[in-house]
């Protein structure tokens, strides 16, 4: 082989295999470009006008200033399509240093994070920022649909460190497509992604579990858990993608601002992946997430299907009264018997891991906390 | 509203989408930035939109506009290196899924070219463009891209023939291939 082919075999992506302008990622970039109107179903963001053209230099400085002065009082946000944005640039920038701002100052809340798919299934953790070195208690309660307790964990932990596991996106399972290559179906494969961060250290564990009439309790040299939104994930989301403001909303009633997380594909698998978050429009903190996966069908390759999954926040206080919901209340008539082998872990070694979503913890999320 | 040019907009972003977005992806780690870096080539293209020309030479002019977007990025410092880091693991897998340790350590080294050499190598190979095309992206004269890209090839292949002793290229490598020197396709 020649050193020109070389050269051109050495290119990283390949044209084809990208997600192209009618794709969900190429429709969100399209959402970026300032034009006025909405072409053949690619919608654009409609931005406000120069304002040199409506005014004067002096005139366009005083509506600057009073532009940025509403965007850092007030959460200003417009829907696609709406007739003018005002300092959207600003309310975004503002919107993302408060929220990073709200993040921080949560640390020590209790987190309630309840997701979809099951009838209910709750998990409270406090304090919020699991730090290394640091010690975080964590409850996770599952509920059939009658309301009937299910299963219960509770977790002591002294925190060795924390990691950033990923995953692939199950978006993709299925398609494999080499640089340049043929799709190779059957295979699964996807877009590295962090979902959330292994935390190893020590720790003691009760629960109990339904489906063995039983409760279990017991500890552990060493463990390692998946903690769903932490501070730092959050964080990662937020540098993950193009942070969009889409506008004012409720959630659960309560006014909301809701942003979009454009997450970029991978240049090679073509799969799109995005992040909806809806702030309380007071606090800032996170209320609601919902992550989607998308993948790109490619010819030949088994059917790819999306995947969406849902969790509500609620940061509470860390009162006692809040802090005794980490408190694990296993229901009576059950006896304790010994945890799942498979919850232990033997080895902390976890720092540089990139794919650890799917192992260490097998047969067992542990907390039940197992991240997206 | 000018006159169709929503239309053409239109058109122009279905049409160059992907190869700009090829464009980026090849010089950009960071994932979050290659999509803010489209956007922003297309909003330039927007606002320009009675400069770019017709096909097939708006794929340079766009190539001429993301390199220039790409290089105001990097010197307003946009970039967040430690959390790039981060993202690049996440969604610039394409490396990893290289198996092949020989296009790696020619995609490394390209890497380690002087900017111009490197830029210059990836607008004929990976973009395939000819040497004329190639000077138009760069702005330079055709003969300045020949040169470099003689100079490029001669770096690469002195370096692909000593940073790994234990896995050397093929002799045939280090011989410009007949089709190195061309100027132009069409």
């Amino acid at each position: 082989m020649n050193l020109d082919s070389l050269i051109r075999e050495s290119n990283p992506v390949a044209v084809d295999t990208l997600p192209d302008a009618d794709s969900p990622f190429g429709r969100a970039i399209a959402q970026q470009i300032p034009i006025a109107d909405k072409p053949s179903g690619i919608r654009y963001i409609r931005r406000p006008r120069r304002l040199l053209l409506v005014g004067g230099a002096a005139a366009a400085t005083v509506a600057a200033c009073i532009a940025l002065v509403v965007a850092l009082v007030v959460p200003t946000a417009t829907h696609r399509g709406a007739p003018e944005v005002q300092a959207r640039t600003h309310s975004v920038a503002v919107i993302r240093a408060r929220l990073v701002a709200a993040l921080d100052s949560a640390g020590n809340d209790v987190l309630e994070i309840t997701r979809s798919g099951a009838c209910n299934s709750t998990t409270w953790m406090t304090p919020f920022d699991v730090q290394a070195g640091g010690e975080f208690r964590e409850r996770t309660e599952t509920t059939s649909c009658s309301g009937t307790p299910t299963s219960g964990e509770a977790l002591d932990m002294t925190v060795e460190n924390v990691t950033p596991y990923q995953v692939l996106t199950p978006a993709d399972v299925g398609n494999v497509v080499t640089p340049g290559g043929p799709v190779i179906p059957g295979k699964s494969v996807g877009v590295p992604r962090n979902v959330g961060e292994w935390v190893c250290g020590n720790g003691s564990e009760t629960g109990f579990n339904t489906t063995f009439n039983s409760s279990w309790q017991g500890s552990a040299e060493t463990l390692r858990i998946g903690v769903p939104a932490t501070p730092e994930l959050l964080r990662n989301e937020l540098a993950a993608g193009s942070l969009e403001l889409i506008g004012n909303t409720t959630v659960n009633g309560e006014a909301a601002v809701e942003l979009s997380l454009l997450i970029p594909p991978a240049s090679v698998v073509g799969s799109s992946s995005s992040v909806t978050i809806w702030l309380d429009a007071s606090s800032y903190l996170p209320i609601r997430e919902v992550q989607q996966f998308q993948a790109k069908q490619l010819p030949g390759a088994p059917p790819t299907t999306s995947q969406s999954t849902e969790q509500d926040y609620t940061f509470l206080p860390p009162t006692a009264a809040n802090l005794a919901l980490v408190q694990l209340s296993v229901p009576s008539g059950l006896a304790a018997v010994t945890p799942p082998g498979t919850f232990i872990v033997p080895s902390c070694s976890l720092r540089g891991a990139t794919s650890a979503g799917n192992s260490g913890t097998s047969g067992n999320t542990g907390t039940g906390a197992s991240g997206a | 509203m000018r006159p169709g040019a929503t239309a053409r907009f239109d058109e122009l972003y279905r049409r160059r989408f992907q190869a700009v977005l090829a464009y980026v992806n090849r010089r950009e780690s960071s994932a979050a930035d290659a999509a803010e870096i489209v956007s922003d080539v297309f909003t330039v293209a927007w606002r320009r939109l009675e400069a770019v020309p017709e096909e097939p030479a708006d794929l340079l002019w766009l190539y001429g506009t993301a390199r220039r977007v790409l290089s105001e990025h990097r010197r307003r410092g946009w970039r967040r290196a430690r959390l790039d880091a981060r993202i690049s693991s996440e969604a610039a897998p394409t490396d990893e899924l290289d198996e092949d340790p020989l296009r790696d350590r020619v995609r490394s080294l390209i890497k380690k070219l002087r900017p111009a050499d490197r830029e210059v190598l990836r607008l004929v190979f990976w973009e395939d463009l000819t040497h004329e095309e190639a000077a138009q992206v760069l702005g330079c004269s055709v003969n300045a891209v020949a040169v470099r890209v003689h100079r490029a090839r001669g770096r690469l292949a002195e370096q692909l023939a000593t940073s790994s002793p234990e896995d050397p290229p093929d002799e045939n490598a280090l011989r410009p291939s007949p089709g190195s020197w061309r100027t132009s396709t069409s």
